[in-house]
């Protein structure tokens, strides 16, 4: 059965914001048993320590608990960039590519040390490359077709819109499927690797420049700049190593069910939640 | 300077408490007491959950 956010995980809360010197100006609970505001006032002077158990106590309750001044939330934020893989679909392509190819467990296993900031992004995505020589373009339309869109993606992604909020996917993935979703979404920009294909056949050579945490980064501030927005009217979304450049250049940067190492730099996380939890950090605009 | 007093301005256009006492300007202007907003979301927040 599904967890509700009752009255308990609301006192805890409470009693950890007292703990931290903030005093509960008002709470309310907007949808019941989903959603709970507190409004908390005071000198924040050890905010780290306070995020951090925040966090603790987001595993323990099993909910997300998002620690925001109170002028985040009443931003007019004009621009939000995704990470695609395990961000915005279910899944890593590259590793299913790589199951198509045979040899899922080795790609899977250096998809993964990237992701936890083991190795170079740039490195790792080389030696995942090279090992998919040779493999039949037509595995393409075939992950295509099962690749699942994150929870909560269609409502995030329609309340975006709605507000007027400009959406774009940075992402060190392929445009292939950047393009499919690009479609299915509703997303205006797209920034990710090409696939080189010759003769029906996937090469494994890399094609420059490879999109990673600093083009990532770079393009977040191109596209606020073209859009004419100061960086903290951004918001940026992923769950990797190579996101974190681009979630400190946004005003709210959200670490979406995000390996350890990005859940604790990020300013904010969402890791229980579906992705439309994010509506709820950015105000009814 | 000094101000004599204590109490709590509002500023709600920039979405914070401003505190001032009996402390120079200049303290109390790096020194907001900020209005925090602390989200608790429960997981079955998305559809189809």
């Amino acid at each position: 059965m599904a967890p509700s956010l009752g009255a308990a995980a609301i006192e805890d809360a409470v009693e950890l914001a007292k703990r931290f010197g903030l005093s509960l100006q008002s709470s309310v609970s907007p949808d019941s048993e989903q959603h709970a505001v507190l409004s908390l006032q005071g000198q924040l002077a050890d905010r780290e320590g306070f995020k951090s158990a925040c966090l603790t106590l987001s595993d323990a309750l099993r909910v997300d608990i998002v620690l925001q001044d109170a002028d985040t939330f009443n931003e007019e934020y004009g621009l939000a960039c995704f990470d695609m893989d395990s961000t915005l679909i279910k899944a890593e392509v590259i590793d299913e590519l790589a199951k198509e190819a045979g040899i899922g467990d080795q790609v899977a296993a250096i998809t993964e040390e990237a992701m936890q900031g083991l190795i170079d992004f740039r490195e790792s995505f080389t030696r995942r490359m090279a090992l998919l020589n040779g493999l039949d373009e037509s595995v393409l339309e075939i992950i295509a077709a099962r690749l699942q869109l994150m929870d909560g993606a269609e409502l995030l992604f329609a309340g975006l819109q709605q507000r007027g909020i400009k959406t774009a996917i940075l992402s060190g993935g392929f445009t292939y499927f950047a393009r499919m979703l690009q479609r299915r979404l509703g997303i205006d920009h797209i920034c990710a690797n090409e696939l080189n294909v010759l003769d029906g056949k996937v090469t494994g050579k890399v094609l420059e420049p490879i999109v990673d945490a600093q083009v990532k980064a770079d393009t977040l501030e191109q596209l606020a700049a073209e859009l004419q927005l100061p960086l903290r009217r951004v918001i940026a979304v992923g769950d990797g190593a190579n996101d974190l450049k681009m979630l400190a250049k946004a005003g709210l940067g959200v670490a979406f069910r995000a390996k350890p190492l990005v859940r604790s730099s990020a300013n904010y996380a969402v890791s229980v939640c579906g992705l439309d939890a994010i509506l709820q950090m950015i105000g009814p605009r | 300077m000094s101000m004599q007093g204590y109490g709590l301005r509002n500023a709600p256009d920039r979405g914070m408490m401003t505190a001032f006492s009996i402390q120079p300007v200049a303290y109390i202007l790096c020194n907001p007491i900020k209005l925090i907003r602390l989200t608790i979301l429960c997981w079955h927040l998305t559809a189809g959950c």
